[in-house]
């Protein structure tokens, strides 16, 4: 190999070593976002199936996401509001609402994961949730508790969050 | 070359990208990304939408929120104030009434601050016999360090369909320029 090839491929090669590490070893945080993201692709129907097959692997890709006593408490002022307690109530909320919205897709951003620990986390997160009907989209931010179990991150507790409080 | 380096500039030339336009041309590239990063840290633009600020604010319009105006200073009372709602793009204007440390309560309408009577010149009078502020209560609150409380100048609406209450000081934004 020629001398003036040398060193753009080494850059090359240690990028790629770089990108194998962080890809094959993902720090803890890492790990927490491919979970965020799992969830978050298992709920996005955007064109996909959402019926027979389809919809049973799509809520299972979800469930593998939840611990089993895992907790949603939804409460948005002047809309949706309520609990979920358990995975197989959250499976068939799940597989009611891709039904019910066949052109759903939701967004993850502003993701900040803290209070870090070695088998528990928080995260928050703004979704951007758009059923596909007009004037259909919304902005919504979330609070997550991770849990670690058996060296896997899982979601136990999802609850929205608001500005204003009363108290 | 000594020729054509002696060729007098247009003025107008002069006048468009200056005696050197890669000068030119570099610190106006300079002046735009400071104005730019300078812009995005002091100001943030916002579109009114929703009608719990009538009627000062109304549904649809533009305005700007110093994004700098707490970095010294703690909100005062009367200060139109934006809160993050859902991240930094979602944003609340509200009023507020309530500053750390203090009581405050709402009796049929009537913001009472440590017992006190509030005025509130924001609001709309008493239109048609109709009370406004309309006849709200909210039961006492003891405000800690860092809470603030804020609410909207539309009063005449229905209690249960304005949102409003306490804020913590970290949600803050900025307050609205040219109120």
């Amino acid at each position: 190999m020629s001398p003036s090839f040398r060193k753009p491929f080494m850059g090359v090669l240690i990028a790629l070593a770089l990108w194998a590490l962080w890809w094959f070893i993902p720090s803890e945080e890492e790990r927490i976002r491919r979970v965020l993201e799992q969830a978050r692709a298992s709920v996005s129907s955007e064109g996909k199936p959402a019926d027979g097959l389809a919809l049973l692997a799509r809520v299972g890709q979800l469930t593998q996401c939840l611990t089993r006593d895992v907790e949603i408490q939804v409460d948005v002022f002047g809309g949706l509001s309520g609990n979920l307690s358990g995975v197989d109530e959250v499976r068939a909320a799940a597989a009611g609402m891709t039904q019910q919205f066949p052109g759903l897709k939701v967004q993850l951003s502003e993701i900040q994961i803290s209070e870090l620990m070695p088998t528990s986390a928080k995260a928050t997160v703004v979704a951007t949730i758009n059923t596909g009907s007009r004037n259909g989209q919304t902005a919504q931010e979330f609070e997550l508790r991770f849990r670690k179990w058996e060296g896997r991150w899982y979601i136990s507790k999802i609850a929205t969050v608001q500005a204003l409080r009363t108290r | 070359m000594s020729q054509l380096s002696d060729t007098p500039i247009p003025w107008w030339q002069v006048m468009a990208i200056g005696r050197n336009p890669r000068t030119t041309l570099v610190r106006l590239a300079i002046t735009l990304v400071i104005v730019f990063v300078g812009f995005r840290m002091s100001i943030q633009p916002i579109l009114v939408q929703g009608i719990s600020m009538q009627p000062t604010y109304r549904d649809g319009q533009r305005r700007f929120l110093n994004k700098l105006a707490y970095r010294s200073a703690q909100p005062q009372r009367g200060d139109v104030i934006g809160i993050q709602e859902a991240g930094k793009q979602v944003l609340l204007l509200k009023r507020v009434i309530g500053l750390p440390g203090e009581r405050l309560r709402i009796v049929q309408g009537t913001v009472l601050i440590n017992g006190e009577l509030l005025e509130e010149p924001y609001l709309l009078p008493p239109t048609n016999g109709v009370q406004n502020p309309a006849r709200w209560n909210v039961a006492e609150v003891q405000l800690q360090d860092g809470d603030h409380y804020v609410i909207g100048d539309n009063r005449s609406m229905r209690q249960d369909d304005h949102y409003f209450g306490i804020v913590n000081q970290n949600r803050i934004v900025g307050r609205l320029m040219n109120p």
